[in-house]
């Protein structure tokens, strides 16, 4: 980032987080399978394996076996079949994992290497398309294993820079773009291979009140409880976050929510409430934080003393909800919670 | 406290209406330079007084007689044309309190006859009849004078332990600040919120006299309900 | 387990309030061991005295304000330990606790409590003691002699080198004596070394953006030697004005206050550069040694201005950035 551009607006564009993704992230995803996984009937397909596969085919294989693309949560089938109106020039495969303790798009990467690659280049030769690559998350420390750098003879590509990176990666790379998540390559491979309808899902459970973290392969529908039981708590947890820590979602009874297909995280966390009595120090860090450019600090004043005229003025609508202004600040404000709720009730009245 | 006793406060509050309850230098916020520049000393607060009862009074009372038959931009002429007239006069009452007083305080006494106080009683008396104008004169006279009077004292004597030139307080340590400008402005500000938490707390026993009461009457009338 | 109050992100970074806090108090610290190595344990009794009346202070307002106490912030005791140190070691403790006075119960709480103030109150309460007491607060003594707890006849009293340069005159001190601090100075303001090493710490904990101090610095040196006296190199003249008073003190801890400085960076640049012209126009031109508090007090004052010049700069400067960023966020809706 240019000097000028440092100086013009402050902004960093991001923060380097801490990813704290071992030791989940070598541990090979152990099985949690349930009676729905167990009992599953192949199913055939009729389509010679030996020959190239094209788009027809691959569309077909994938709407039998039901596969669901994590990395976007659509059927893998309909984004299959959405590709021949546009020309696909590029096929990636997303095993970004930008969020700390989450790496359950990257660990199938690592321990099933030949299966994902062998998908994706069905699906590039499929799509005739001119490159394919796989992209991993660069900013990653402290790791056990080390990602290489190719793979069978397709490139790994490091993607650089501050959360929140997942979504401006993607932006960069244009709408001739292919992106379909590991865990999807795989299930793909699986069902070309084996015949086998995707029942699993590949779920990280971490957290600082996990005794043993680790990626699980769980059938999609076991309660959250469970998996948390089979992973141990050393502690009673606060709270339980599904989709990842920073922008997750609160569940609020374990019991009853169950795994979906594109759920990537399960996180259990104790914090101490004690901290978070303290009232805005006018530090700035939160301005710092911001991806997008905004002042936090002045919209969470806006919207607690209702000056919404004034908030919308200063960007409250371009706000992507990244949170990465409350994770930064040291007063342990809601800011980010503040902001997006505001920013939802104005879209709504506006819709109305 | 029963309601018949914040009755008769209430009564007691609406007669001294400029003096405890809108009073104009620590609710209204008129005259403020007024009361707080000249008054780090007794001697010059009770002159800056004089002079202003004997400025501001009649004027009040001349604005009230004459009513509406002025129209508005010469009202605004008129009246400190009449306050500068008496000025003069003011100036030999004020000779005997002190005999510098007058060349010390300067363009004090020039702003009594241009002073916000003024402006906003001239137009408050306009309805009203003569003699109720004199009354409400006297009171803002009365409730900005004892403000300021209790600001000279405190800043006399933490300033130099005097009152009246009359050594007070010998050993205790000086705080000269509170006879400049800055000393009196903020004193002025922390005697107006005192003021507003007594103001607080007054109102909170009447809420509290009153749902007594309140209370009482209820439980009365059951008792008559249940004697029936 | 589960509760309504927490909201996402549910991870936070490890600093807080209470690290930053306790950075500048750590900061702040050494300065008391080097005034005691040089004037002994009244010292103490002056910090002492005042950390413990800004902190009752702070928290009888904020009983007030909010009904409620946070006993942990400890923002009140740094605002002590600062006004402490930029007293002469001789002052009487009545000064030193009506500046503390004056600095919570004027500057800071009426304004809304901490994070909340308008002006620096540390500074706030300096410049009234300087004000009210203006001979005490520039008495100061030898160094390395012991002071009596109860001040009397044996105490002499000094000036310091900053009345030298007030008066136009030249402090003949060397090198070593400025950076040590070995002459006749505030209590804990004026040991440059180790100031520059708890600037390093702080900068290093990233409690405090090197480049507010240093934007406050480099005007200060440029104006002093631009105006050596004769018979002084420049360089000689600009370690006198940055090393001889509180010079170096109040752009480590005063100038960074994070509740009173602007937001963003050209902003705080600015606010920089503008604070060392005016500290260095107001040891030329007012009668008063103390200038870089009253500088301070000024800039705070226009601090917010500061902020809404870059608010208005950043659009005109930045057309291309802008609208990527605005149409990632037109994306993501």
């Amino acid at each position: 980032m240019s000097f000028f551009h440092w100086l013009a607006t402050g902004s960093s564009r991001g923060i380097y987080l801490e990813q704290k993704k071992e030791p989940a992230l070598s541990k090979p995803a152990l099985p949690f399978y349930s009676a729905a996984t167990l009992q599953s009937q192949p199913f055939q397909h009729g389509f010679d394996i030996t020959k190239p596969l094209d788009k027809k085919q691959l569309t077909e294989i994938a709407a039998m076996a039901h596969i669901i693309d994590e990395h976007d949560g659509k059927a893998l089938a309909k984004k299959l079949e959405q590709c021949p109106k546009k020309k696909i020039s590029v096929v990636c495969a997303d095993a970004i994992d930008d969020e700390p303790y989450v790496s359950s798009q990257i660990n199938p990467l690592l321990h099933h290497r030949l299966e994902i690659v062998q998908a994706l280049n069905w699906l590039a030769d499929a799509f005739e398309a001119d490159s394919r690559f796989i992209a991993v998350y660069k900013n990653m420390s402290a790791l056990d294993t080390k990602i290489p750098s190719r793979i069978e003879s397709v490139e790994v590509r490091r993607m650089q820079g501050r959360y929140p990176m997942e979504i401006r990666a993607f932006h960069d790379l244009g709408s001739d773009t292919l992106i379909v998540g590991t865990a999807a390559l795989l299930h793909l491979y699986r069902a070309v291979t084996e015949g086998r309808v995707q029942t699993t899902a590949f779920v990280t459970v971490n957290g600082n009140c996990i005794t043993n973290p680790c990626n699980l392969e769980v059938t999609i529908g076991t309660p959250v409880s469970q998996l948390l039981e089979r992973c141990g708590l050393s502690l009673d947890p606060s709270f339980v976050v599904e989709g990842g820590a920073m922008h997750g979602i609160l569940i609020t009874d374990p019991e009853k929510t169950a795994v979906r297909a594109d759920t990537r995280s399960v996180m259990a966390f104790h914090v101490d409430r004690k901290e978070q009595l303290y009232n805005c120090i006018g530090c700035g860090r939160c301005i710092e934080a911001c991806p997008v450019g905004l002042n936090p600090q002045k919209l969470y004043q806006c919207v607690t003393t209702h000056h919404l005229q004034k908030a919308v003025s200063l960007g409250l609508n371009h706000c992507i909800g990244c949170s990465t202004c409350s994770y930064v600040c040291p007063s342990r404000m809601d800011l980010s919670y503040v902001i997006s709720s505001e920013k939802q009730k104005l879209s709504e009245k506006t819709e109305q | 406290m029963n309601l018949t006793f914040v009755r008769k406060y209430n009564r007691f509050l609406r007669k001294t209406d400029g003096i405890f309850t809108h009073n104009p230098l620590l609710v209204l916020g008129l005259a403020l330079p007024l009361a707080v520049i000249p008054s780090y000393g007794m001697t010059a607060m009770v002159a800056v007084s004089a002079a202003m009862l004997i400025c501001f009074v009649p004027t009040v009372f001349i604005a009230s007689i004459i009513g509406k038959r002025v129209s508005s931009p010469w009202r605004v002429i008129l009246y400190p044309l009449i306050s500068c007239l008496l000025l003069i006069l003011s100036r030999s009452v004020v000779q005997r309190i002190s005999v510098l007083i007058f060349d010390t305080l300067g363009v004090y006494f020039s702003l009594i006859c241009v002073n916000s106080l003024l402006m906003y009683s001239v137009e408050q008396v306009l309805p009203k009849k003569p003699l109720d104008a004199l009354a409400f004169a006297l009171r803002q006279w009365v409730g900005a004078s004892l403000v300021a009077f209790l600001c000279a004292v405190i800043r006399e004597l933490l300033a130099t332990g005097s009152l009246w030139g009359i050594t007070v307080l010998k050993d205790v340590p000086r705080l000269p600040v509170a006879q400049m400008a800055l000393g009196g402005f903020i004193l002025l500000g922390f005697l107006a919120a005192f003021c507003r938490l007594v103001h607080r707390i007054v109102l909170t026993l009447t809420l509290r006299a009153g749902a007594a009461q309140n209370e009482n009457d209820l439980a009365d009338k059951e008792r008559s309900e249940t004697q029936k | 387990m589960n509760s309504t109050i927490h909201h996402a992100p549910y991870i936070r970074h490890t600093e807080s309030s209470r690290t930053i806090m306790s950075d500048a108090a750590i900061a702040l610290v050494p300065l008391y061991f080097m005034s005691y190595f040089y004037y002994g344990s009244r010292v103490l009794l002056v910090g002492g005295v005042s950390i413990l009346t800004c902190l009752i202070c702070d928290w009888i307002c904020g009983y007030l304000l909010q009904r409620k106490l946070n006993l942990r912030d400890l923002s009140a005791a740094v605002t002590g330990i600062i006004i402490s140190m930029m007293v002469p070691p001789a002052v009487p403790l009545y000064v030193v606790v009506a500046a503390d006075l004056f600095a919570i119960l004027v500057c800071k709480a009426p304004f809304g409590g901490t994070g909340k103030n308008l002006f620096n109150p540390a500074a706030g309460g300096l410049a009234f003691a300087t004000i009210c007491w203006s001979n005490q607060m520039f008495l100061y003594t030898q160094p390395l002699q012991r002071l009596p707890m109860q001040l009397d006849e044996t105490v002499t009293y000094l000036q310091g080198p900053t009345a030298t340069l007030k008066l136009g005159g030249i402090p003949r001190l060397g090198l070593t004596e400025l950076l040590l601090g070995n002459f006749p100075g505030p209590l804990g303001s004026t040991f440059t070394l180790i100031i520059l090493a708890c600037l390093i710490y702080l900068i290093a904990r990233r409690a405090i953006k090197w480049y507010l101090p240093v934007s406050f610095l480099i005007p200060v040196a440029m104006i002093a030697a631009y105006n050596h006296p004769f018979g002084v190199s420049p360089l000689e003249s600009v370690a006198n004005e940055l090393f001889a008073g509180s010079l170096l003190f109040v752009a480590v801890y005063m100038l960074t206050d994070p509740a009173t400085t602007p937001k963003y960076n050209i902003s705080r640049i600015l606010y920089g550069i503008c604070a060392g012209i005016l500290t260095m126009v107001f040891r030329y031109i007012s009668p008063l040694e103390m200038s870089a508090v009253f500088a301070i007090l000024l800039m705070n004052a226009l601090a917010p201005a500061f902020d809404c010049f870059c608010e208005w700069l950043l659009p005109k400067m930045q057309p291309v950035n802008n609208e990527t960023a605005l149409d990632e966020g037109g994306n993501q809706q």
